[in-house]
Formats: structure tokens, C-alpha cells, sequence
């Protein structure tokens, strides 16, 4: 078991405002890992870095032992041919005194390396049909170019059917498959949740990143939920997960961080986060 | 009779014209929502690279048996070529803006579309350039009228260049993540879609459609311009919203309406030649006030 996903000292600084403040963390292979804290510390922030989406002020982020940022690594690790195309910009731009080459794993290619995510707002492609919407979610682990489906190559139609025969596959794991051909903005909320959940897979992830997945679910939806992410876990996914509903967190997380106002203000398994001072404070205000 | 089926079958060859044209505005402002003012001028040159390579191979005095299969081959190296084109265009005009606020990359395309057609006037001059028209001529008799072999040909290739792109965006894995960046432009990098090489695609289609587009219009008018763009643009402009901007079918659809309105009120009223663009562009704002979201238009506006 090692550590699939790493922060070191990860900052995050939006104008004047310093959302996310050297923050480490260590998400162990084959656990759920939870992420909690008030409004506004920083979590979304967080997985949208570690996503790619934003590029973080400072420090590092490893996955599986390896850099996301800065992206020489990446280079290095990824791609070695384009390496030398990476060191020549990277010279070029000291040399002008632009400081080092800026660049970012772009977020498709974090997907690409196996971590997938679900949004807190639901963003779902609302005007696709269902199964279309986990098919997208393969988009990455296909193959298929512009020219193999102009010509129909054998390789794009099986691949096709392949793909699409995943994409029912997991619509039944998540309990989906009667609405398969339905938009999937007609689907009731709860199901356009696990609709997400079922396209984050699609893209094959060693780690899945759920962001307040239980949001508005009543009891029973949120039974249903733990359910399923056990049932991720146990095929070998690592969860990593924000969300506030303590119920669910204390219930299916291994380990718990708490952020609060970007900082790390606690670590450690259920019981001990519940009841360190500084994590009621953080919540409540004062010690209760 | 026969004048009813000569001016349809005028509108609707017309009009293949400029939906082949109204497809790349729409493909190109679904995915970006940038109206790219250049598509007309990209037009232009795929006519003008589709008569030098007639030129170049002496096309016109090829046998049939050898025509055949040179004009599909024609079709697709102009298409490739003017999709490169496109392509780069959009790598340099409006990748970098990609994040600018949306006047910016709308200026670069009115840019772009003089620079075009200042390199066009430049290369080719500012006269009327002979195109031959290599597509069959003649008639087929339909007893109380004949329509041209060339009106059919060209309404055929149309036809099948929109079931291809049709069937290409619905049913293919590019196709399928086309439509989830222009749903989604951050739920899609997120799925794993390299937004930067879709949207390259999504030009490089649009752009060779417009190509053949341009080598249709050649072969139908037997005569281009370097100017030819900029009033077939707008009109497939106006073909595309009246159709629903961001629809493909209803860029078709807009197309080969507008294509027939020309023709009928060019045909039928005394006024309709000098008239045409009024009433082309009235309906573009009439469309634009009772039904900004065109024919089949179904965008609603999110975020």
C-alpha cells in the first residue's frame, strides 16, 4: 500500500486572498480519505489543483510518487521525447529573465494519468443522453482518430462497442440503467449525482475525488451513497472525499483532514478529529 | 412549370452552398461561442486552392472514367488543406485569446477576414477569375421540367457531406467529445478531453466544409472573386442563426431556406435582383428580435 496522492506544502493565493496555505496531505492507496471543513477553507480549491484546473502558488502535488507540478517532471516522466523541447523553452525563457517555463499539466492530462473527479454543482452534459455522458467519461482510455471514424476502421467500431458496453456496465453499477437513453438533465437529482459518479469511473481512476457528493441527498439517498462508495473502494479505487455531512464522513472515512480558512487544522482518524478543540472551534466557533 | 422547377432547383443548389458555409460558423460558435468572421474568406480560399490544383493536374481535360475518382480526390485535398488552414488560424488568431473576454478574439476574426482577403486580392487580384466546372453537364428531363446534372450532383455531395458530419458528431468518440466541450468547456478537460485538439478539429471540419463549399460554388457560378467571401459569408451567417446558431441541422436546414428565398424573390419579382440582400438581411433581424434562437435553436443560456 503506498501513498497515491501527495500535497507538500500546497498554496493557493487568489489576489490579495490566500485561499489554500501550505497544505500537506497523504492519501493512502485503497482508502477514503475525507476532507471536511466551514464554507470557504479552501477544499474545492484544493481538489480543483490537484484536478489541474488551477495551478498551485507553491509546492507540489505527487501522484503516485510522481510530480503533477511543476510539469518537468511531468516531461520527464511522460513524455521524454518532448523533454528537450521543455528544457530549450525553460533556457530560453531565464535567459530573457522570464524565470522558469510555466507550465501546468493541462487537466485532461491529469484524467489521463488516473484521477477522476465529480463536481460539486452538478456538471453533468445536460442535452447528452446518459449513457453518452459516461462514454464521454472514456474519452481518454479510447483511441479512436478523426480518420478512423471517417473511414470506419474495424478499430473504431469495435472500440465503439466496447466502450459503450462499459458505459452500460457501470450505468447498472450505479443503478442507472433503465435511464440510459433518457437527457440526462430530465433525471431526477439524486440519480444526475450517481450519473457523475458513474462518468468520473468511466475514465478509469486510481483515485476518485467526490465533491460533496451527499449534498441534498435526504437519509435514505445518503444510505444508498455510502453503499456505493464502499463499493467503489472495494474494486481498488481510492475515494477521496469533501463533504459535510459529518454522518457520512464519520461513517465511511478512514482518515479525516480539516481545513479552515485554507490551513490544516487537524488529521487523523474519525473519532480524534471529532473531538479535537480546534476542529469544534472551527465549526462551532467556541469550545462547546 | 418549368420556371417553378428552374428556380428551386437555383435555390437549392444556392443554398447547399451556403450551408456547407453556415455549418462552420455554427460548429465553430457551439464549441466557442465565437462568431468567426474569417469562415467566409476561408471559404474564398478553398475555392481558390481547389483551381490551382485543377489547374495544376489539368483537370479539364481529363477523361470521365479518370474524373471520377479525381474529383473525390480533388474534394478531399482542398477540404484537408483548407482544414489545415482553419486550423491555424485558430491556433494563432484564437487560441491565444481563448481566455480574453469575448469582444477580443470577435476583433481578431474581423482582422483575420481583411488579412485574408488582402492576401487573396494581393495573389489573385481583383478581377473575376474563370473556374471550370467539372461536374457533369446536361439535364435530366422530368417531362414538365429538366433540372441540371450539375444542381444534382452538388445537392448529392451536400447531402452526403451533412449525413457524414451528422452521423460524425453523433455517434463518434471525437463527435461525442465535440459536443461535451461546447456543453461543458471544464467539465470536459476534467473528463479527460484535450479541449485544445477538439477545438483544432472542430475548425479543421468546419474550414473543409467550406472548402467544398467553395469548389461547389466554382464549379456552379464558373466564375470567383477574392471578395467572394464576405457577402456568401454573411448570408451563411444569416443562414446559420436563422437556423439556430449552434445547431448543425439547422445551419443545413437555414441554408437551403435562405438559398430558396433568394432565388424565388430574385425569379419572381422584377425588384428581387437588386433586393436580395435586403431581404436576406431583414430576415436576419427578424430572426434576431422574435426568435434569437432560431428555427430549431434550442441553447439556453446557462452559467
Amino acid at each position: 500500500m503506498g501513498t497515491v496522492l501527495e500535497t507538500r506544502g500546497v498554496s493557493k493565493r487568489f489576489g490579495g486572498l490566500l485561499a489554500v496555505n501550505e497544505v500537506d496531505l497523504q492519501v493512502e492507496e485503497g482508502e477514503i480519505f475525507a476532507m471536511i471543513g466551514p464554507n470557504g477553507a479552501g477544499k474545492t480549491t484544493m481538489f480543483n489543483m490537484i484536478a489541474g484546473l488551477y495551478k498551485p502558488t507553491s509546492g507540489q502535488i505527487l501522484f503516485r510518487g510522481k510530480s503533477i507540478y511543476p510539469i518537468r517532471e511531468f516531461w520527464r516522466n511522460y513524455t521524454p521525447l518532448l523533454a528537450g523541447y521543455y528544457a530549450v523553452a525553460d533556457r530560453v525563457r531565464r535567459g530573457l529573465g522570464f524565470g522558469p517555463m510555466p507550465l501546468a499539466l493541462r487537466p485532461h492530462a491529469v484524467t489521463t494519468l488516473g484521477i477522476a473527479r465529480t463536481f460539486q454543482n452538478i456538471r453533468l452534459f445536460s442535452f447528452m443522453s446518459v449513457l453518452e455522458n459516461v462514454m464521454v467519461g472514456e474519452h481518454c482510455r479510447m483511441h479512436a482518430q478523426v480518420y478512423d471514424s471517417l473511414l470506419r476502421t474495424p478499430r473504431a467500431v469495435s472500440e465503439e462497442r466496447r466502450v459503450q458496453e462499459r458505459a452500460r456496465d457501470l450505468l447498472k453499477f450505479v443503478g442507472l440503467e433503465r435511464y440510459s437513453e433518457e437527457y440526462a438533465r430530465n433525471l431526477p437529482y439524486g440519480h444526475q449525482r450517481r450519473l457523475e459518479i458513474a462518468r468520473a469511473l468511466a475514465s478509469g481512476p486510481r483515485l476518485l475525488m467526490l465533491d460533496e457528493p451527499a449534498a441534498g441527498f435526504n437519509p435514505q439517498e445518503k444510505v444508498e451513497l455510502i453503499q456505493l462508495i464502499q463499493q467503489i473502494r472495494s474494486q481498488g479505487v481510492t475515494i477521496f472525499l469533501i463533504e459535510h455531512d459529518m454522518k457520512v464522513v464519520m461513517e465511511i472515512s478512514q482518515r479525516i483532514v480539516v481545513l479552515d480558512y485554507g490551513e490544516k487544522i487537524a488529521e487523523g482518524p474519525p473519532e480524534q478529529v471529532r473531538n479535537d478543540p480546534r476542529v469544534v472551534e472551527a465549526y462551532l466557533g467556541k469550545p462547546a | 412549370m418549368r420556371f417553378f422547377v428552374d428556380t428551386l432547383s437555383l435555390g437549392i443548389t444556392q443554398g447547399a452552398v451556403f450551408a456547407l458555409i453556415a455549418l462552420g460558423y455554427t460548429l465553430v460558435y457551439g464549441i466557442i461561442e465565437l462568431i468567426n468572421f474569417a469562415h467566409g474568406d476561408v471559404f474564398t480560399i478553398g475555392a481558390f486552392i481547389g483551381l490551382n490544383l485543377i489547374a495544376l493536374f489539368g483537370m479539364q481535360t481529363w477523361s470521365p472514367a479518370l474524373l471520377v475518382p479525381g474529383l473525390i480526390l480533388l474534394f478531399a485535398v482542398t477540404m484537408a488543406l483548407n482544414g489545415l488552414l482553419g486550423m491555424a488560424i485558430e491556433r494563432v488568431a484564437y487560441r491565444p485569446l481563448r481566455n480574453a473576454p469575448r469582444l477580443a478574439p470577435l476583433i481578431t476574426a474581423v482582422g483575420m477576414s481583411f488579412f485574408l482577403e488582402g492576401v487573396l486580392y494581393l495573389v489573385r487580384g481583383p478581377n473575376q477569375i474563370a473556374y471550370p466546372n467539372l461536374f457533369p453537364s446536361g439535364s435530366v428531363s422530368l417531362g414538365f421540367a429538366s433540372v441540371g446534372l450539375t444542381n444534382l450532383v452538388i445537392v448529392a455531395v451536400t447531402v452526403v457531406l451533412m449525413v457524414g458530419l451528422h452521423q460524425f458528431i453523433q455517434r463518434t468518440r471525437v463527435g461525442r467529445a465535440m459536443r461535451a466541450t461546447a456543453q461543458d468547456r471544464d467539465a470536459a478537460r476534467l473528463m479527460g478531453i484535450n479541449i485544445n485538439r477538439i477545438i483544432a478539429i472542430t475548425f479543421f471540419i468546419g474550414s473543409a466544409l467550406a472548402a467544398a463549399g467553395g469548389i461547389i460554388y466554382g464549379f456552379y457560378n464558373e466564375s470567383i472573386s477574392f471578395d467572394l467571401g464576405f457577402r456568401s459569408g454573411l448570408i451563411a451567417f444569416t443562414a446559420a442563426v436563422f437556423g439556430g446558431i449552434g445547431n448543425v441541422v439547422g445551419a443545413s436546414l437555414g441554408g437551403f431556406i435562405i438559398g430558396l428565398i433568394i432565388a424565388f424573390s430574385t425569379s419572381y419579382t422584377s425588384w428581387g435582383l437588386q433586393w436580395a440582400d435586403v431581404i436576406v438581411f431583414s430576415i436576419l433581424i427578424l430572426v434576431l428580435v422574435f426568435r434569437p434562437t432560431g428555427l430549431l435553436g434550442m441553447r439556453v443560456p446557462e452559467k
